[in-house]
This record gives structure tokens, C-alpha cells and sequence, in this order.
């Protein structure tokens, strides 16, 4: 009889789930996909990202949309970190071989990299040259860069969602706007960049 | 801050407003809510197993760790067996198999199955060979296994499924090797070919599992 009972509740939960998670999927999923630029790890994340949300989902109280997402997008970036960590420790990818002191600079370090030649990166596509440069950036930085870029989040709920205080995610976003203004600007031609660089060079 | 820092210059505003409007056109499969959905389901099935399984491991664990307390001698050689890739893989099959988990991909045609792993692995996964003797291609799994991505090719043989582990080779110099047969019901076949590892899994019968194995090999 209790078996039925808690058949029936996870049914309902699941379709609870259904209804007000997976309507949350194409914003996750743009999330993933700007943070690793293959559609394929998009896909795994955000499936990963899904399971752990249901396992969890009777525990917490979603009152509308907004804190849906939220939810889901803390949840998100939390197995993106675990996943980059665990990639770091695989012996198949030696990322980040430089980071060895604080976080400041290794963001530094990482940006000073150059690792992506401007006059390549005019050669190509929008699209293509946006997913190097995102790609190029060190993943705290990238995180707060696409939940602010992509999905448009405030900084307020950037720093609850990474956990890091508001001025650390201000300093990340000028950042990454600082990389994103030199790697990009070649897709701009004639457009707002070039006349306002005009305008600061007169 | 210099002025080219401040959030809100002309060129920041462009730049984002791209960003942004590219991403709108960016949009998951039908495939992944289907996976999610299978996932879901998965997650709701009745857990009496798991927890039977649970038990089960609990009082092995604690009949292991009673027997290496009392038998130093057999410590060392009950740790190399532990860490074999053998036995990895067969518990790894085995907790798939009791916990009711979905497969990453259905799929019974072998390039839509392989193409699902191109993009997922760090080395060209081969085609699944199909039609061995009585076996379907049921799909596929993504493992990690030692913080290492496998492809695991999902058969299925009369209901009873039977996982082709395929992992690199060449960088793989940590995972020692020692045959296991019989472990949890389960025999275990391995051989490698063009610098792959292929690890076929399976509760079946020793003969029955060589058989297979030599047709996949003779196919791959």
C-alpha cells in the first residue's frame, strides 16, 4: 500500500518536475552550450544538471519561474566546476598546468596567454571566433561572463548563484569585456565599436 | 577602472546584445529532453533493489574489511584484484544493471550510436558491430571510469544486457588487468586493437561470452 503511495507521489513529482523544470531547459542549455561550446558536453551537462535537480526537487520550495531558474542554474554551475575539476585531474588534459597561486592571478595569467591571434580570429565566423574567445577564458570567469551575457542575470544573482561576493563578479565581467572588446571587435566593421573608437582617437 | 573598463560603453552594449542574440537561436534537441525524460523515469522506479543492493554491499564490505583484519597475508593481493580493470568494469555493468539506470542513447543503428560518442570521447570510437551471433545493438553509455571517459556499446542478448567497453590504450598505463570470471554471476573477455581497449562484460556463460567476442573481433 505504501509502495503504491510513493509510486503515485513520484509520479506526480515527476510530472511536476516535467512541467517546471524542462520548460527551464532551453535557457540551461544555452548556459552550457556558451560555457563549453560543444553541443555534445552541453547536452551532458545539462542532462547531469536535470538529474540532480529532480533528485533534489521534493526538498526545495520553488515559488514562481525566476526562482526556478535560479535554482537550476546554480545547480548548473556547480557541475560545471566539478566537472572542470575533474578534467583537471584526468591524465588526458593537462589544463591549467600554470595554476599554481591565487585566483587573481591566474586569471591574469590566463588572459595574458594571448592564446588566439586577432587576424585569425577576424577570419572567422561570429559564432566561431565568440566560442574561442569564451573557450580561451578561465571557467570562473566564463561562468559569470555567460549567466550575465547569454541569460542576462544581474550581478546580484550571479554572486548568489556562483557564491562569490558581488565586486569579485564585477571584476570578472570587466574582464571578460575587456577580452571579449579586443578578440571582437574585427565582427563589428563600420558598426558602433569602429565609431566610437573613432570618436576617442580624435 | 579606466574609461574602457566601464560596463556600459557603446561598444560593451554591442558586443553583448550579439552575444545574446546569437544564444537566442540556440536550442536543445528533441534527443535531450527525450534523455532527460528517460533519466526521470529512471529515478522513479521502485528502489526496493537498490536498497537490496545497498544491503548486500554494506554486509560484503564489512565481511571484506573483517577478513583483511584477520588475514594481513591476503591484504595486498585482494587490493591489486580490486583496482583491476576487470573488475571495474563488471561492477560498473553490475550497478547498471540492478539500479534500473537508463542508457545515454538508444539507438539500434550503429552509426547514429557512434556518432553520438565522435564528439564525446578523446579518440575516434569504431562502429558497432552489428548482428553477432543472436546479439541486438541496444545503444549506448558515456562512463567514467579513473576520471577517464569509456564508451560502453549496450547489446543486448535475450534480455540479458552485455556492455562493450572501449577505452584508450596508449594513455592508460595506470589500469592494471587481471581476468575475472565469475564475479557477481559476470565473465569478462579483453583484447585490444588498433590502440584501443575492448572489454566485453556480461552475465552470461564463459563459452557464450568468447563467442561473441570473436565475432566482434572479426568484424571490427
Amino acid at each position: 500500500m505504501l509502495g503504491i503511495f510513493r509510486r503515485s507521489s513520484s509520479g506526480m513529482n515527476r510530472a511536476r518536475f516535467e512541467r517546471e523544470v524542462l520548460a527551464c531547459l532551453p535557457d540551461l542549455y544555452r548556459s552550457a552550450s556558451a560555457m563549453l561550446g560543444q553541443p555534445a558536453d552541453a547536452e551532458d551537462l545539462v542532462h547531469d544538471t536535470c538529474l540532480k535537480a529532480f533528485a533534489g526537487f521534493d526538498q526545495v520550495s520553488l515559488e514562481n519561474t525566476p526562482a526556478c531558474q535560479g535554482w537550476l542554474r546554480k545547480i548548473l554551475v556547480n557541475s560545471f566546476r566539478d566537472r572542470y575539476r575533474r578534467e583537471r585531474r584526468s591524465p588526458i588534459r593537462d589544463i591549467d598546468a600554470h595554476s599554481s597561486g591565487d585566483e587573481d592571478s591566474v586569471i591574469e595569467l590566463a588572459m595574458s596567454l594571448e592564446p588566439l591571434p586577432e587576424d585569425r580570429l577576424a577570419e572567422l565566423g561570429f559564432a566561431h571566433a565568440l566560442d574561442l574567445v569564451l573557450g580561451a577564458m578561465p571557467p570562473e570567469v566564463r561562468t559569470v561572463a555567460v549567466l550575465h551575457m547569454v541569460n542576462g542575470v544581474a550581478y546580484k544573482d550571479i554572486a548568489t548563484i556562483t557564491d562569490c561576493p558581488i565586486g569579485t563578479v564585477m571584476s570578472r565581467i570587466a574582464r571578460a569585456r575587456k577580452v571579449l572588446r579586443k578578440h571582437l571587435r574585427h565582427h563589428f566593421d563600420g558598426q558602433a565599436l569602429t565609431s566610437k573608437h573613432q570618436e576617442k582617437g580624435t | 577602472m579606466t574609461h574602457s573598463d566601464n560596463p556600459d560603453t557603446e561598444e560593451d552594449l554591442a558586443i553583448e546584445e550579439k552575444i545574446r542574440k546569437h544564444y537566442a537561436t540556440v536550442n536543445p534537441s528533441a534527443q535531450l529532453y527525450e534523455r532527460i525524460q528517460r533519466g526521470v523515469k529512471s529515478e522513479t522506479l521502485p528502489r526496493y533493489s537498490r536498497r537490496t543492493w545497498a544491503t548486500v554491499a554494506l554486509c560484503a564490505s564489512i565481511l571484506m574489511v573483517a577478513v583483511l583484519v584477520m588475514l594481513p597475508v591476503s591484504k595486498q593481493t585482494t587490493q591489486v584484484s580490486g583496482d583491476s580493470l576487470a573488475a571495474i568494469l563488471i561492477n560498473e555493468l553490475h550497478t547498471y544493471s540492478i539500479s534500473g539506470r537508463h542508457l545515454d542513447v538508444i539507438n539500434s543503428d550503429p552509426i547514429g550510436v557512434q556518432d553520438w560518442f565522435k564528439t564525446r570521447v578523446a579518440f575516434y570510437p569504431p562502429r558497432p558491430v552489428t548482428n553477432p551471433p543472436h546479439l541486438t545493438l541496444a545503444g549506448g553509455r558515456l562512463c567514467n571510469i579513473k576520471n577517464r571517459r569509456v564508451v560502453s556499446y549496450m547489446y543486448d542478448d535475450n534480455g540479458t544486457p552485455i556492455s562493450l567497453y572501449i577505452l584508450d590504450n596508449t594513455k592508460n598505463p595506470a589500469l592494471t588487468e587481471t581476468p575475472r570470471h565469475g564475479l557477481h554471476g559476470y565473465n569478462y573477455v579483453a583484447w585490444t586493437h588498433s590502440g584501443l581497449r575492448f572489454s566485453l562484460v556480461g552475465p552470461v556463460r564463459e563459452t557464450r561470452l568468447n563467442e561473441i567476442a570473436q565475432s566482434l573481433q572479426a568484424k571490427l
